[in-house]
């Protein structure tokens, strides 16, 4: 029983534990026996015998009430007392241990300095990419119950646009209609959103055309989110009337502030979408900025709208023309699960009943129906950036771990330097658990104050990752909020009991007799006793998490070294490409071909031009377009079987752009509307639909009844993007498509003898004199575009390079610690061997031999571990196999030479203690 | 005479402010220096004990007593000090005043 005669003070100084409830109760009868018994005493020496005084004594003591009610009274105060002490010696434990946590850190800097900064590194990094991917990928829509939002059509097409035929990927409005009409049963409403370009607005007097983004949605598309209007009013059933019904839009709250600087009359003023005035009905709540989690929303416009605000796009209510996806709230009791199941069954049946062939109806009943959980809303960089944001966290992650590992290291080394402070405690009586509070306590110091750096430096790089992450687009905010918080938060206590736990309870588990013996000292320490298990564990651990992360970064290195120097099968460095905003100058059906040539022809004549070429979509821009071909002679299994990838293109676009004609010709001038309908087609085209065969002379339909001849074969061409597959793609001649240019978009592919750079200058000056006021949306030499479109990769890589190589140089240190730690602690049996006879060479081996058979351990850990993690990086990889033997080559030599270089210092100064010092030192 | 309510916590204090003591001494001291007049309740005054212990006014260790028995032996806090002086004076102050009244000779004495 612990002695309650011993001052508080005493008892906090080495850490003695107090009463417990039970000894707190046996207490207090102790003291009623002892009282009990004087009482009796001085009853007997007044003249009562002894059964009188005790009766008399157990009475007064009773009072008015039995013995045991006063009793239990006694127990309440003592033990209600014992818990309020217990709990301020907590408090008061904490603030002593933090104290003297403080001060044990003050007294080794170097050790606090380390330890922070590399945990402020690692726990920042972490963070930094948590907040990218919560906004990229976690985030859900601002809206009431967004977890019951279903979403139907593929979440990343938020800019599809198809035609040709009907489509599952994206929705038609007559589709939309037929499953909104038979889906009561399974969602409480369904919308519908297309679209989110920019638009071509005139507001108040102002004659120049703006670009807010702009999206068409159903009339219940705010109900169905659960969004109200701030001012004025949302979309109702009134909005979903026939085409050109309603001319009304609803504006968000940041457009509002932004472009109209909140102005109070807002409601009821008008909008001029290039001829038609819609007027302003009302203003979004705050916050709501659409459902695309990465774009925002400016301005929303009925579907019925379409036809006024962009008539050339045709008919919306054509079953062929594929532009909307779809916004369900879940009805209760509704899971995803089964809305899937009905939507699919749904969708299919009104595909097939609407197919054009039995052949199609085939394909329809077999279609991929995509139904997903609408929480995030859609986005068009979730899918591509998925893979990359994973790879990024997994690779902070294995860094925190190294820095982990590193800090527990460096407290182990500190664990045997203290090893005497801590068995002195443990000889006065202190309980391990107390010991292993206190250094815990200094762990949390430096998880704490390693976490608030970190946030600092993660605020500053999750700002910059996102808005490379979206292109500087700066649309998408990243924001530490509170699940940011709470992830570091939770990252600091896992990190804490990673590096913290391990060195504390071995430091308070030390043989009690050991360190207070010292001085009776040993010139061979006894075997591996005398060195650091754990230490010894831990090197290779970090040896081979630095072997994985420096494989990946090889890897990724190598990948986008294939993907930057490949073949992109055109003249990368010799072209200008200029985005000519035609649209805006209302230049439209033949005016535009002749303004077409005359610019092309003006380029032409200056001097350091080879060729002058145009098309619809440009290279390396994210637009692209799509068809549903039928081809003669063959039966695709899937609508992506019979999809196409097009382009529109002027006169000589293969030579133009510095591609090869393998069969047949180019494009040429005389391809215009009086002419028969002709393509070019690339390789893969050909080899997919003609199997082996020439495909020039061939002939196939981008709509029914219009045959279309191949009348050449182009080498394939990475023309949109450097990674992913590539793609069918067929070349028309824009003067055959009227429709498309009646609202044409124009880029000028210019091939050059030299740097295109320097004729960027005369190439504007050439436009200039054919139209002055021709806006020129994108001068850039197409190798910078090329450049960026890779700016992702290129992230990665540069990310991981740093991850990689901070993991390399924490490795070094630690095994630089470990060896350290080693020889100072072999100093003696060093200088025996060395007094015996060895030469310094010995020792140096000795020693190197030592720190290397850690490596070594390390890597035959690491490798597979490497392998493994290759592997998941698949889909990142372009032209590297995951186990690509010259990443893995160079991953290990960079890590060998690191540790080389790390147990070398530690060897030479071992094997250069002289021995006499090294006998007389002692330990 | 039984000690009136409120007034045995400041009595024990009082005691204590001399010496440490057990409780059995506590209460012979108190009869002894009122001459016999104050009786304190064994009841009411291991209660009194515990519940200023609880409130941290005094603090109580193990010791020996002159015979040889095992007793807790109690003394004031500084908080227990503190208390006593102002609730020393609080009482003063209240007999003062009610002496004052009660001693005033009324028309009909």
């Amino acid at each position: 029983m612990p002695d309650r005669g011993i001052r508080a003070g005493v008892r906090r100084l080495f850490r003695l534990p107090l009463a417990s409830d039970a000894n707190a109760r046996a207490d207090a009868d102790d003291e009623l026996a002892s009282f009990l018994d004087a009482r009796i005493e001085s009853l007997t020496a007044r003249g009562m015998t002894p059964p009188e005084a005790t009766a008399e004594a157990l009475l007064r003591l009773g009072g008015g009430e039995t013995l045991q009610q006063v009793r239990d009274r006694l127990y309440h105060s003592a033990t209600h007392r014992e818990k309020r002490m217990r709990l301020h010696e907590l408090l008061m434990d904490v603030r002593n241990d933090l104290r003297f946590g403080v001060r044990q850190l003050v007294k080794e800097p170097v050790f606090a300095v380390v330890a922070i900064l590399t945990l402020a590194l690692g726990i920042g990094a972490n963070t930094a990419i948590f907040t990218v991917v919560d906004t990229v990928l976690l985030r859900t829509l601002p809206v009431p119950n967004a977890d019951r939002l279903v979403e139907i059509g593929d979440p990343a097409a938020v800019n599809g646009d198809m035609r040709g035929g009907q489509m599952a990927r994206v929705l038609s409005l007559p589709l939309y209609k037929d499953l909104r009409a038979n889906s009561h049963h399974i969602v409480a409403g369904l919308a519908a959103s297309g679209t989110a370009g920019q638009l071509y607005v005139r507001i108040g007097a102002k004659n120049e055309f703006e670009h807010p983004t702009g999206r068409y949605v159903s009339g219940n598309y705010f109900n169905v989110l659960g969004v109200t209007a701030e001012r004025g009013r949302v979309f109702g059933d009134g909005e979903d009337g026939p085409p050109g019904s309603s001319p009304a839009v609803v504006i968000s709250d940041a457009y509002w502030r932004r472009r109209f600087g909140g102005a109070a009359n807002i409601v009821g003023s008008d909008i001029d979408f290039d001829g038609a005035r819609l007027t302003v009905v009302g203003v979004a709540r705050p916050g709501f900025t659409g459902d695309i989690s990465e774009l925002s929303t400016d301005i929303w416009l009925p579907i019925n709208m379409k036809t006024v605000i962009q008539p050339h796009d045709g008919l919306i209510d054509d079953r062929g023309t594929s532009w909307l996806l779809l916004l369900g709230r879940l009805a209760p009791g509704v899971t995803l699960a089964r809305a899937r199941t009905e939507f699919t069954s749904l969708m299919r049946t009104s595909l097939v009943a609407n197919s054009q062939s039995p052949g199609e109806a085939e394909q329809f009943r077999h279609e991929p129906i995509s139904v997903t959980s609408g929480a995030s809303g859609f986005s068009a960089v979730r899918h591509t950036f998925h893979a990359a944001l994973l790879t990024l966290q997994v690779g902070v992650a294995l860094l925190l771990l190294i820095v982990c590992t590193n800090i527990a290291n460096l407290l182990l080394a500190r664990a045997v330097k203290r090893a005497p402070e801590m068995s002195l405690r443990l000889a006065l009586g202190a309980h391990r658990t107390r010991i292993v509070r206190q250094l815990m306590t200094e762990s949390a110091i430096v998880a704490i104050l390693g976490a608030v750096a970190g946030l600092g430096f993660a605020w500053w790089g999750g700002q910059a990752l996102v808005a490379s992450a979206t292109d500087g687009s700066g649309i998408a905010s990243a924001t530490i909020d509170l699940k940011v918080l709470a992830f570091t938060v939770a990252v600091a206590i896992l990190a804490m009991l990673g590096f913290g736990l391990a060195p504390a309870l071995r430091a308070s588990g030390v043989n009690l007799a050991a360190p207070i013996q010292s001085a009776g000292r040993t010139l061979v320490s006894s075997g591996r006793g005398g060195r650091i298990p754990i230490g010894r564990v831990l090197v290779p651990m970090q040896v081979a998490l630095s072997l994985v992360l420096l494989m990946g970064t090889a890897l990724l290195t190598r990948s986008l070294r294939n993907v930057d120097n490949g073949d992109p099968g055109l003249d990368r460095d010799h072209i200008l490409t200029v985005d000519v905003d035609v649209a805006q100058r209302g230049v439209k059906g033949d005016r535009f071909f002749a303004l077409a040539r005359d610019i092309s022809t003006r380029i032409a004549n200056l001097p350091g031009v080879q060729a002058v070429t145009y098309s619809q979509n440009g290279l390396f821009r994210a637009n692209d377009s799509n068809a549903l071909v039928t081809v003669p002679g063959f039966a695709g299994q899937s609508h992506e079987d019979s999809t196409l990838r097009y382009d529109l293109v002027g006169p000589g676009y293969v030579r133009g752009i510095g591609g090869r004609l393998l069969r047949g010709r180019d494009i040429g001038s005389n391809d215009d509307a009086h002419a028969p309908s002709v393509a070019v087609v690339n390789e893969t085209m050909e080899r997919f639909y003609f199997k082996g065969q020439s495909a020039v002379g061939k002939v196939f339909y981008f709509e029914p009844g219009v045959p279309t001849t191949i009348v050449g074969v182009a080498s394939d061409v990475r023309d949109h993007s450097l990674t992913g597959p590539q793609r069918r793609r067929a070349y028309a001649p824009y003067a055959q498509q009227l429709d498309a240019a009646d609202q044409p978009a124009l880029t000028l592919e210019i091939r050059t003898t030299g740097d295109p750079s320097l004729l960027s200058k005369s190439v504007k000056a050439a436009i200039a004199s054919v139209d002055a006021n021709l806006p020129l949306v994108g001068v850039a030499p197409l190798s910078q575009r090329m450049h960026d479109s890779i700016s992702e990769q290129r992230l990665v890589v540069v990310l991981a390079i740093g991850f990689g190589f901070a993991a390399l140089l924490l490795a070094a240190v630690g095994l630089y610690g470990v060896m350290s730690c080693s020889v100072a602690m072999r100093t003696s049996e060093i200088g025996l061997r060395s007094a015996l006879g060895a030469q310094q060479r010995d020792l140096l081996g000795l020693v190197l031999r030592d720190g290397l058979r850690l490596v070594a351990f390390g890597i035959a850990a690491g490798v597979p571990l490497a392998l493994i993690a290759a592997r998941a990086l698949g889909s990142q990889l372009h032209g590297v196999p995951a186990t690509d033997p010259v990443s893995m080559a160079v991953a290990l030599a960079v890590l060998l030479v690191c540790a080389i270089a790390a147990s070398f210092i530690p060897a030479l100064r071992a094997s250069r203690i002289p021995p006499a010092v090294a006998l007389g030192r002692g330990r | 005479m039984a000690i009136l309510k409120g007034t045995l916590d400041v009595l024990v204090l009082k005691t204590l402010s001399w010496t440490p003591m057990h409780a059995f001494e506590i209460t012979t001291w108190l009869e002894d220096r009122s001459g016999g007049r104050l009786s304190v309740e064994d009841a009411a005054l291991m209660q009194a004990l515990h519940r200023l212990e609880e409130r941290q006014l005094l603090v109580a260790e193990w010791g020996i007593t002159d015979n040889g028995r095992r007793a807790r032996y109690y003394k004031p806090t500084p908080a227990g000090r503190a208390h006593l002086r102002a609730e020393t004076e609080r009482l003063t102050d209240y007999v003062d005043a009610l002496t004052t009244i009660l001693s005033r000779r009324t028309a009909d004495a």
